[in-house]
């Protein structure tokens, strides 16, 4: 199996002009391919901070990062757009869908991006579906509940067909009912072969998952 | 990105806020109304000055006797009278002439014709001797112009036969009594019957007519004060003075025509020395239509440069409220710059976001500024009674200039925009 996530001593400071931030010192890790796996870590611990480097939004202050054993690390700027939109798929917190955009324009945002010639309508409609959301599609964001909102991230996320997809607290703004929904949701990905990193707080939510890794003092547990 | 998509987006975005995105845009449509409203008066300037030379002839020059003189001329050369020097118009002739001790001024006269006509750049020249004379009609008497004039009047004048043929050298050399008159005059005279051959009696002098002219429309020359020909009847300058005692024969009017290419404004001041030299106390004007369209075209151009000047005011101001709007508008949409970098937007894909944004919104306004400036150009020319016309070459300028304005101005909040870092602006509440 190949590797999708390989980090190598990762360090991260945040260089606040006379202070500096240390947050990462030192992180390695593995994730395979297919794996769903859990980050764990108290607040402030640099668990957003690290899934921003492994999405390719950020850069390690130190060390190396590949992603599909490929060096990451010293990119341009448009390569590392181009990884995202190809290779990444992110679902926050917050569930950051566009408000002016309906349901199936949000799910086909990142294809605006793509160099491939695709057909953005029907593949929305398509994934909407998968999350249960054809009905909607037509819908703005502020027509939609919580959950409904996180499952047309989740089907944006998905929409490149990337290799990894990266939910930070994914469940952290629901009911826990929703809260089940959406992680089904996720559980069906996994079961088709889809890798997962998800940071969770809830410990019942990182245990349907494979591996649960905890990053403690800048360095994973 | 495609562009269509891009512009479906701004599209979408602008619309989200018709209001504001108005307010964004009004700078720009107050400046291209301006930028419209002045191209249509110019075009319509253009246009006017096209016609009205076309009428008049382009190159011609009028040496007129001053009005106060008109009377005694027509009612016999050679009475007496006060003579008045107008002041050319390019006023350098003064009054000197009137209130010097010359004595009073004398009219215009054949040897003036022939001073001038032998001018290098002069082309033609024909004289107009003028006189209200009443002609029996078919109903009643009419009142008819008889113009003593030369051989080449027609050319001069733009004049057309319709019948017969005009006089020549000889039978002006000769003093033959032979006339040619006008469409209205052959009508009121002979109704639809023979004309050539036939006598009209002038002051009792028979006079035999040898053609008929074709009618000429002078109805949009507003230069120049011009007699409709249509009634006229033309006869030989030297047999008009059969019978008076005068010589050289008194003119009312020398008209000159250029050769092609040289300048009239020149030519008329050289005129009006030659003619001076005869004339030190004036009681004669020169006019050059190309002279007065110039004059009348320089108010045009006087509110041409304001309109300018507050079309380019109106223009930067609108470029800097789009620069404006679109700075606050990147910052308020920071969250979404995060998103989209997040998804796989590249940073030109960003800049082209914004721009294509305020791109739209300045073509949209010079969309309704072409529209004010439609409106504007029509009250102008109702007002000050000037013609305007909106051309195509206008309505693409314009649209031009609005869309290089969005681009210029709207460059930089893009740019701010592309270089958010996405980390930062995926943080940003
Ligand atoms: N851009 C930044 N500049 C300076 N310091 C930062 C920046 N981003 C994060 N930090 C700091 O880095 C540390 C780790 O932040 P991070 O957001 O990664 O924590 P987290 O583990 O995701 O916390 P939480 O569970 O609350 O989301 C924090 O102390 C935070 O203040
Ligand atoms: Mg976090």
């Amino acid at each position: 199996m190949t590797n999708v996530v390989t980090l190598d001593q990762v360090y991260k400071t945040y260089d606040l002009g006379e202070i500096k931030v240390p947050v990462l010192k030192g992180v390695n890790l593995k994730i395979k391919k297919g794996e769903w796996v859990s980050l764990m870590g108290p607040s402030g611990s640099g668990k957003t901070t690290l899934m921003n480097i492994v999405g390719l939004l950020d850069t390690p202050t130190s060390g190396n990062y590949l992603l599909n054993e490929e060096m990451a690390s010293a990119k341009d700027d448009d390569d590392l757009s181009n990884l995202r939109n190809n290779h990444i798929g992110f679902v926050f917190q917050t569930f950051n869908i566009l408000p002016q955009l309906n349901a199936w324009q949000n799910v086909a945002l990142p294809l605006n991006y793509s160099t491939q010639n695709q057909t953005p309508r029907k593949i929305a409609m398509e994934l909407l579906d998968k999350v249960g959301l054809k009905e909607r599609a037509t819908h703005r964001p502020n027509e939609l509940s919580g959950g409904e909102r996180q499952r047309v991230a989740v089907a944006r996320a998905l929409s490149n067909n990337p290799s990894l997809i990266l939910a930070d607290e994914p469940t952290g703004n629901l009911d826990s009912k929703t809260g089940k929904d959406v992680l089904e949701l996720f559980e069906q990905l996994h079961s088709e072969g889809i890798t997962i990193l998800m940071v969770t707080h809830d410990t019942e939510v990182a245990e349907r998952s494979q591996r649960i890794i905890n990053i403690l003092d800048g360095k994973i547990a | 990105m495609k562009i269509l998509n891009l512009l479906r987006e701004a599209w979408a975005e602008i619309t989200l806020q018709p209001f504001r995105s108005f307010l964004t845009a009004l700078g720009i449509v107050f400046g291209v109304g301006a930028v419209i409203a002045i191209l249509a008066i110019s075009e319509g300037a253009k246009r006017e000055a096209v016609s009205q030379l076309e009428v008049l002839g382009a190159g011609t020059i009028r040496v007129r006797e001053s009005d106060a003189q008109a009377n005694s001329t027509s009612n016999g050369v050679g009475t007496s009278g006060v003579y008045v020097q107008t002041r050319g118009w390019w006023g350098f002739s003064g009054l000197s002439g009137s209130m010097g001790s010359g004595g009073p001024a004398r009219p215009l006269d054949m040897k003036d014709l022939e001073a001038v006509k032998g001018l290098e750049g002069i082309d033609a020249a024909a004289s107009e001797r003028t006189k209200e004379v009443s002609l029996p009609g078919s109903f009643g008497d009419i009142s008819v112009t008889v113009v003593g004039t030369t051989s080449d009047y027609l050319k001069i004048q733009g004049l057309k036969l319709q019948e017969g043929r005009f006089f020549d050298s000889l039978d002006i050399e000769s003093r033959n009594k032979v006339a040619v008159i006008g469409p209205k005059t052959r009508g009121l005279v002979f109704g639809t019957g023979q004309a050539i051959g036939n006598i009209v009696r002038i002051d009792n002098v028979p006079y035999t007519i040898i053609g008929v002219v074709s009618p000429k429309d002078w109805s949009g020359v507003t230069l120049v004060q011009i007699r409709d020909t249509g009634k006229d009847v033309y006869i030989p300058v030297t047999t008009m003075a059969i019978g008076t005692s005068e010589y050289p024969v008194g003119l009312n009017e020398i008209i000159l025509r250029l050769k092609s290419g040289e300048n009239p404004v020149q030519w008329g001041s050289i005129v009006e020395k030659i003619v001076s030299i005869a004339h030190p106390a004036g009681a004669f004007e020169v006019i050059v239509p190309e002279e007065l369209l110039a004059q009348q075209q320089e108010l045009q151009r006087i509110f041409s440069v304001v309109m300018g000047l507050i079309a380019s005011i109106s223009l930067i101001v609108g470029g800097i409220g789009i620069m404006n709007i679109s700075l606050a508008t990147v910052i308020q949409r920071t969250r979404e710059i995060g998103i989209r970098r997040a998804l796989g937007a590249r940073k030109k894909d960003i800049q082209a976001q914004f721009l294509s944004e305020s791109f739209l919104i300045s073509v949209l306004g010079g969309a309704v500024g072409i529209f004010l400036g439609y409106a504007l150009s029509k009250a102008v020319s109702s007002y000050a009674g000037w013609s305007t016309a909106i051309s195509g070459v206008g309505v693409v300028v314009a649209f031009s200039v609005a869309a290089t304005v969005g681009v210029i101005f709207g460059w930089w909040p893009a740019k701010r925009a592309s270089e958010m870092p996405p980390v930062d602006a995926l943080r940003h509440e």
